[in-house]
Parts: C-alpha cells; structure tokens; sequence
C-alpha cells in the first residue's frame, strides 16, 4: 500500500519563510562580514544540520499531535553514555551503537508512557527530561568525559569529499524520514493519528504502536544530534544538550507544523531550520552583543510565526471565497 | 476583518521593534548617544562614575595625541577576536571593557564575542570558526570547557591564526591546539586563594560546604577541585556536602537554608561565585549564625565588595577580569608585533577581605565602563 | 456524583469490591497530601531542628516559588502555558528598582507589576489575536524580555534598598515572614477569582473547550489576555519580592522560573489540556517540591540525582492522576 498524503503545500505554508531566508541573506552578506565564504557556509550547514536532525525527530512527535521535552536531555544521555564507553577502552562501534540506544531506550519510554499508558505527552517527556538528564549526571559523576578516538573527532568535524561528514548523514537521514512521513503506511498512519486520533482509531490504526515508534525514532535522532555535539567538541558533558528541546520546537513551529498533529511536515522542518541557523550565524557574525542577540532571535522567531499565520489565513480565506463562487 | 487587521498592525509593530532593536544595535560604535549605552551604571550605584569620567579624559586624550604612534607598530590595525564565556555577567563585561581599552590604546581592531547562553562550548566552537571566516590576525580565547574547545583551537592552527589562551587552559595533552602563550587566571588558583583564606579565618577546623554552578561545568569542576585540594590540606578541615546552586543568588539563599539545618557545626560555606555567597550570607544572617560561619565568594562583583567593605562578606577573589583582558590583548599586540611570548603570563588575583577592599571598589568602578561596539 | 451506588448491590463480594475501589480512589485522591505529609515526616525524622526547617521551607522558600507558579498555573487551565515569567520577572524587577532606589517605593512597586501585566498583555494579545501558540509565543517574548532586561541593565546591579522597601519581604508577624501573608493573600484572592466568579467559570470553560465556550458568548480572547496579564503581574510580583528580599535587581534572576513552575503546576495536577486543576492544586505541587529539595537537601543525597528524582516524581504524579480519573470512572459506573 502507497498511500499518497497531501502533506504541505510548500509553495503556500512556507511561502513567507522563503522570503524571510532570502531577505536574511541579502541583509547578512551586505552587513556580516565574512557571512559570503564557502567556510562560513559549511559551518552553518553543519550546525543547520545537528538542529534538523533533532528536529526531524520532532517533527514526528508534533506531527502527531504530541511533543518531545526529552530530546535535549537524551543529547546530552548519548553524548555521555558514548564518551564514557570510548574512556573505558570499548570499541567505538559499540560505544556508538550504545549512545545511540540510550536515545532508543527512553523514546521507547516515551512512546510506552503516552501511546499505552496514555499519560499527556508533555508531562511524560518532561519526565523523562529530567530523568534522562539525571542519568548523563550520575553517569560522568558530573564531570567533563574527553574523548581521544579519532573516529568520534571524524564523526564530528571530518569530511568527505569536501563535505562535512555530519551533513551527508543527515542529508541521508533526512530524505529517509522525508520518504518515511511522505511515502510509507507508517507515515500516513502518523499523519491520521496526528488528525484525529478517535478516527485513526475507528479505522484500525494501531495508535500504540505508531506512537512508540515515533517517539523512539525521535529519541534515536536526538541521540545521533548528540553525538554529533560529542564529536564537534571531541568529549561529552552532562550540560551538552540544554536547552536544545526548546530550539527543535521552535525550529519545526516556525516550519510551519503547528501543536494541533497531522498539518504541515518534514520539508517546513528543514527550511524553519535554515533559517534559524542562518540568523543566528548571520546576527553573530554581525558582532550583536548576546544581549541583543537574545532579543534579535527573539522577535525573529515571533515574526515568522506571524508572518506563517498570516499567509495561512489568507489562503484559507482565498480558498473560501473560491468555494463560495 | 477587524481581527487581521489587528494581527497585521502587530507584525508592523514587531517589524517596528526589529528594525528600531536593530538601528539601536547598529548605532552603538558611533557612541555618542550616552543616554542609551546599555553600560551606563545606575547612578545610584555607582555615584562616583561621572566624576571619574571627567578625570580620565583628559588623561587620555593627550596621551594618544602626543604619542602619535603606538606602543607596538606591529599590532596596529591588525584585526583581532577575543571570545569570552559569558557577556551578561557584568564580571565578563569588566573584561570586554579591558580588551577593549587595550585595543584602543595599541590601535587594534578588537572583535568582542561571547555566547548567547553562557559558558555554552559549542557556541564558543562556531564564535571561533566565525573569526576563521572573518579572517581575523589573532585569537584571544576563554574556553568555556577546555578540553571541547580542542577540536576549534586545532581549526585555528590549521587556519595559522594565532591563540592567545586567557583565563582557562586549553586542554593540550594531545598536542593539537597550541597556543602562543597561557594568560593565567584559572579558577583553580581563584579557588585555592580563596579556601585557603577561609581555612584561615575559620582557625583551620571546622565543617565546609561548597556551593556549585550547574553540575556538569567544567567552571564548577574547577572551582570545586582547587576548594577540595586545598581544603585536604588541613586535617580538621570536612567537607561535609556539594550542593548545586545553579550561580544563583535566590538558590543560593534557599540551599543555604537548608544547609544550615543539615549542618549546625558549619563554619565555612565556600561559594563558586559571589552570587551565591550573598545569597548564603542572607540566609546565614536570617539565622543569626554570622558570627559562627565564615563565607567566601569568587569574581569580586560591585555588591560583594560592598558586602565584604560592610564587613558582612568574608572574602572574596577579585579576579580582575579587566586586567585579564588588558594582558591578553596586549600580549596579542606584542605577538603581532613580532615579540616572543613567554610561555605563561600570570594576572595577579588577590584575595580581597576587609583590609584591603577599598582598592578594589575603585578598580571596579573604573573597569565597569563597556561601550560595546556592533 | 453517584456515590451510593455500591450499597444497593446484595452481593457482599462485589460490595467488598466496591469498597475496596472506593478506598483506593480515595487514596489516590489525597496521595499527594499523603506524599508531603511522608517527605515531612522523613525529613523531620533526620533534621536536626524540624520545626526550625518547617518554618523556613513554608514561610521563606515556597512563597516565592508558589507566586510565580500560580502565574503558570492559570495559563495552564486556559490550555497554554508561560514560558517567560523568569524574564517579566527580571525585566519588571529591574524597572521597578530603578525607581525605587531613588526613594519612590509605592512608585516603584506599582510601576514593577504594571510592567508585568503589560507584558502578560502581549503575550495575550500574540496568543489571542496573532493565534500563535502559547509556547511559542511566550518562548519567544521570553528571549525578547531577557534580551532587554540584559540590554537595561548592562550588567549593572541595583543594591542597598531602603529599609522601608525591604520591610516587605523582611517583615515578620507571629513568627512567620511576610512572604507568606502575601502568597496565601494571593492565593486566596486567586481561589476566590476562578472558584466563585464568573470570569472564573470562564477561564475554566475556555480551557475545557475553546470553541463550545466561544459559541456560548464568552470572550475567550479577553479571558485568555487577562490570564496572561494575571500570570505577568504575578511573576513580577515574585520578582520585586526576591529583590526585596535579597536586596539585589539583577538581570539574571528567575533563569529557571518557567520550568520549575511548570513542574510544579504538573507535579500539582492541574492538567495542560486545560480546564482541570487550579491554584489550590498548585499550593499542594509547591509544597511537594520545595520539601523534596529540602528532602534531599536534608538526607545528604549527592546532588547529582537530584534531576533524576524530580522526573520520577512528576511521572508517579502523572500516574497517580491518571489511575484516579480510572477508579473514578470505574465508581460512577
């Protein structure tokens, strides 16, 4: 079965976050300097992509109408669980696998807590936050874990041909869960789900099952972003990932998928992300003190918001009026 | 309709914001609008400022004059980045306002960055290759976490632009992120300083407490390691428990107040910064015990040495941060100018009590100016 | 509530069975106050002085935690939440102080928790008008007023208040701080605004189901704006207390104000689909809270588990609800 999903009318949905990027770099490459540079470039794209992948996996969780407060925390659980492996001399193949099943194991939590148990979502993965940020601690004992491998120091800053190891995996990844969301049964059933979840119910959908799956795809990507942090700083520490949730959440909303489940998708996901990478780059380089950066991002992110609504109404209301004719 | 239109005058308002957050931002180097420089103090505060003003400049304005050139030919017009851990505190602010005097009196073009959220390692890492890009001469760097920042400071050898290492060691044991020279004023010497004044004042016995930053910070894990070490020293000395007070005053004063419980024998509530010092004095004084206990902070900021002159504070280590700066940039000029640095150049930091406060309440008022420049 | 409904049944069996679910959901009623009451009795076992850390806990600790929280609370019942009261702490604070060092006390306080409504106001009107999500909406004022309160300060701190300002934080009556006057004035005040009075029933109707209640005539935006406006003036409220009390503004404070009000909100069961809940629930998740840290605090336990603790915490709070609503279910059945 090919279910095809009317996922995003991305020219509509997105339209003013086009315009916004492309505003953006207009205004960044007049007034940063060194903003145009083939090395600048890559280093957004590299940072741009240690957010989309976080952000892909959130995607899913907002896209069923549900949240994921926990992937910040499972960042910094991976990055931990995979430094510590590598300073007590296990191979780095397991120490990555370990890292990245740490992730697995608490958005299998997660999935098992709102899918089955049927506990809100947000206070399920705020839960699981504080206790997978409570195991990274006793974990390192609250230290700084260094890393001597060369693999992890690839894994986080190496190239191939050219390219950033980090952005030709999340490419990868992120055209995988593109097919996954867009093209399979799963992806559709994450998008009824995210609908009406009665409905997807009555039309025997197994909720459970998508919700643990999802949860635990997102929590495995969160744990890759973590190592990729790991890897940029060739160590682990408990404080890696704070905050991170907050900046996934905000990247998917203003890529145009809403709390409400079943709008919007991976595509907005990617362009949200862009965008805010290139901002915070942008407005970096052009020397703001983090004072003004705070209340830069700030309005940036309300802004774009507004300017999503806006034209989401609009359509809305074009459509009516072609409904009423 | 009406609700659009609404929601349409909102984004103009917020467009509004933008471009007046930004025209503010941007306006910044011209500096000639006083009244709306973030770093004008309450006067208040600081009541002796404007008056210090009035002294300096005609001090300086001669000198630059007369001088005609600079001190190091070399380092003049060279462009330089120096990256902070945190430019909120008004601490770190001392800081750039010292680098930034230092390179205005070299004639350096002096970039000041920090990250957005404080001590945060990956934003140091993307602040360093953003020099790279920017094609800076010279470094100056305060890791935030020493041994992530290794993988950044090896981009910049790549790069052949200069380190100069301030405050925090970088973590070299690989051989892969050198620096031209250590400015030394790491927080395991602050630490040490302070332990040992209060294992001193405390008649070397009694039960210590450490109060914590976030767990996990490598500022914490220094902090805490040069009070242990030193704290080992003395036999009679316990450390009975490490608590996390976030670096915050009001959790500081919460913790405190339980510790107090805990502990009735306490006699020493050593703190990782002055923050929750004074939020462990409040709860100490609440419970009348200020006389049993002694307490000590770390950074010397204008309200603990206020503390500490009112004789309620115990000891703070004013770490001078200015100074800090000021050698680090000048350290980067006479690097530019082709000198050879040595290996280490220490910043005194001194252990502040109530015999020698008053120096440093001035210092501190003439290091707050920072004008920052966008 | 049809209570009476297990003793018609002849069945002694299924009577015993009733009970027995009766017994269990009344547990499960009170398991919070059953948990605090357990956290005060081991650590009251261990303290050395137990009515010394009672006093200190209720009348020094949770009131802080308690104003802010109820602010959270309330955008909680109307279906959102606020993210930004640590920053409309702060910034309204540091307002405020500004003119209250200079001697204007009244002045200064009024302006603090007008700023803070002001604020609460915007984030109503992005919320209400601009139908952006509460989380992102507050997500983003809070860079936004964190970013300004930083940019106001810059990096400067206001010390060395006046003694008649400090009274309001310093203040004891029959042994117990002002703080604690004033949260439970709040509170009460709070109970009575959303338990007796219309915009009460509004504000819990508006969370239930939004649509149902805008077609019955309510003006759900202007609820939703006065909640926020409500939230905003209470942080600021917390806010002008910690200076007073710590004799310090700074830019920093309330850094971690939104997540600790949002446990406890959670921790007290209001429920984040809106409409279930309220202040009273939230006194309880306070209280629940600062015990156990104070728990901990007390018990020695390394401060790393600390996080961990609190998560399991919130997730036995989630459960304990969650079997509740089923025994309850199962009674009226």
């Amino acid at each position: 079965m090919k279910p095809k999903i009317k996922t995003l009318d991305a020219g509509k949905d997105i339209a003013g976050l086009f315009i916004g990027i492309v505003a953006l770099i207009i205004i960044m490459s007049i007034a940063a300097e060194g903003f145009l540079s083939w090395y600048n470039f890559q280093n957004v794209l590299k940072d741009f992509s240690i957010l989309l992948i976080v952000a892909t996996g959130m995607t899913l969780a907002i896209l069923l109408g549900k949240i994921d407060m926990s992937a910040g925390s499972v960042m910094s659980l991976s990055a931990i669980v995979t430094t510590i492996l590598l300073a007590n001399g296990v191979h780095i193949a397991f120490a990555l696998a370990a890292g990245v099943i740490s992730g697995g194991l608490i958005g299998l939590l997660n999935g098992y807590l709102v899918g089955v148990q049927k506990l809100n979502h947000f206070v399920a993965t705020f839960a699981t936050m504080s206790i997978a940020k409570g195991l990274a601690l006793v974990a390192c004992d609250g230290d700084i874990i260094s890393s001597d491998s060369e693999v992890l120091l690839f894994i986080g800053t190496g190239k191939i041909l050219g390219v950033f190891f980090i952005i030709w995996f999340t490419a990868i990844v992120y055209i995988l869960m593109l097919y996954v969301t867009n093209r399979t049964k799963f992806g559709y059933e994450i998008y009824s789900i995210g609908g009406s979840e009665q409905v997807a119910m009555l039309s025997g959908i197994k909720t459970y099952r998508v919700y643990i799956i999802a949860y635990v795809i997102a929590g495995i990507l969160s744990a890759i972003g973590g190592i990729f942090l790991a890897g940029k700083a060739n160590s682990g520490n408990a404080t890696i990932g704070d905050g991170y949730e907050f900046n996934a959440i905000a990247t998917v909303l203003i890529g145009g998928t809403p709390f409400d489940g079943g709008k919007g998708g991976l595509l907005g996901t990617a362009v949200g992300a862009f965008f805010i990478s290139v901002l915070r780059n942008g407005i970096s380089l052009m020397g703001f003190t983090p004072a003004w950066q705070y209340a830069l991002i700030g309005i940036a992110i309300l802004i774009t918001i507004l300017v999503d609504v806006l034209i989401n109404e609009r359509a809305k209301r074009e459509e009516k009026r072609r409904v009423a004719l | 309709m009406k609700v659009t239109k609404m929601r349409k005058m909102l984004l103009l308002a917020l467009a509004g914001l933008l471009v007046v957050t930004l025209c503010i931002g941007c306006t910044q180097d011209t500096a000639e609008t006083p009244a709306e420089t973030p770093s004008e103090q309450p006067s208040t505060a600081q009541p002796e400022q404007p008056a210090e003003t009035a002294q300096e400049e005609p001090e300086e304005a001669p000198e630059q004059e007369a001088s005609g050139d600079y001190k190091y030919p070399g380092a003049v017009g060279k462009t330089a980045t120096i990256i902070l851990k945190d430019l909120t505190n008004p601490v770190w602010i001392q800081a750039a306002a010292g680098a930034q005097a230092a390179a205005e009196e070299f004639g350096m073009d002096l970039e000041v960055a920090a990250p957005v959220v404080s001590n945060n390692n990956d934003e140091q890492i993307q602040l360093v290759q953003q020099a790279i890009a920017k094609k800076k001469d010279i470094v100056i760097l305060t890791p935030a976490d020493s041994t992530g920042i290794v993988p950044a400071v090896t981009e910049l050898n790549e790069a052949n632009i200069p380190v100069i290492n301030l405050n925090t060691k970088i973590n070299n044991e690989s051989g892969k992120a050198n620096s031209e020279t250590f400015v030394v004023a790491d927080n395991i010497t602050c630490a040490t300083l302070c332990a040992t004044e209060l294992a001193k004042l405390a008649g070397e016995e009694g039960e210590a407490i450490i109060l914590q930053g976030p767990s996990g910070g490598q500022v914490t894990i220094d902090l805490t390691k040069g009070a242990e070490d030193t704290f080992a020293k003395y036999p009679n000395i316990k450390i009975v428990d490490k608590k996390d007070a976030k670096f915050d005053r009001a959790t500081g004063y919460s913790v405190t107040q339980d510790m107090l419980i805990t502990y009735p024998n306490l006699k020493i509530i050593f703190s990782c910064n002055d923050e929750m010092a004074l939020g462990a004095l409040k709860a100490v004084e609440e419970a009348g015990k200020q006389d049993d206990i002694v307490i000590g902070g770390i950074d010397g900021n204008q309200d603990a040495l206020a503390a500490i002159k009112e004789g309620r504070l115990d000891v703070t280590v004013y770490k001078n941060f200015w100074l800090q700066a000021y050698t680090a940039t000048e350290a980067a000029a006479r690097f530019l100018n082709g000198e050879k640095l040595e290996e280490l150049i220490p910043i005194d930091l001194s252990v502040v009590t109530k015999d020698n406060v008053d120096e440093y309440i001035e210092k501190n008022i003439e290091y707050s100016k920072y004008e920052p420049k966008q | 509530m049809k209570r009476s409904v297990g003793f018609e049944l002849k069945q002694p069996r299924l009577v015993i069975r009733q009970n027995m679910k009766r017994f269990t959901w009344f547990v499960l009623k009170y398991s919070r106050i059953i948990i605090l009451a357990v956290i005060l009795i081991v650590s009251s076992c261990v303290a050395q002085d137990p009515l010394q850390n009672i006093k200190n806990v209720i009348s020094l600790q949770a009131p802080f935690v308690m104003i802010y929280s109820f602010g959270m609370t309330l955008a909680v019942l109307t279906g959102g939440l606020d993210l930004s009261i640590g920053s409309v702490a702060a910034f309204s604070s540091c307002a405020g102080a500004f003119l209250i060092i200079e001697g204007h006390i009244v002045l200064g306080i009024a302006v603090c928790i007008l700023i803070g409504a002001l604020l609460g106001m915007f984030n109503g009107i992005l919320i209400t008008r601009a139908k952006i999500a509460p989380f992102i909406a507050t997500y983003g004022m809070d860079w936004v007023i964190r970013g300004a309160v930083y940019i106001m300060m810059g990096g400067a701190m206001i010390y060395h208040f006046s003694d008649g300002f400090k009274i309001i934080a310093e203040g004891m009556l029959f042994g117990l701080s002002s703080l604690l006057y004033i949260a439970f004035s709040i509170f009460a005040v709070l109970l009575f605004l959303f338990g007796k009075t219309i915009f009460g029933r509004n504000t819990y109707m508006t969370g239930a189901n939004i649509e149902a209640t805008k077609l019955s005539g309510v003006d759900t935006n202007f609820v939703i704006t006065v909640v926020y406006m409500i939230s905003g003036a209470l942080a600021a409220t917390a806010g002008i207390l910690y200076v007073a009390r710590l004799d310090c503004a700074e830019a920093f404070l309330g850094r971690n104000f939104g997540l600790i009000a949002l446990a406890a909100t959670l921790i007290g069961g209001t429920s984040l689909q809106g409409g279930k809940g309220g202040v009273g629930n939230t006194v309880i998740g306070v209280l629940i809270m600062v015990f156990l840290i104070n728990c901990l605090n007390i018990l020695r336990v390394d401060i790393l588990w600390q996080d961990f603790v609190f998560g399991v915490v919130i997730l036995i709070s989630a459960m304990i609800e969650k079997a509740r609503a089923f025994y309850e279910e199962a009674l009226q059945n």
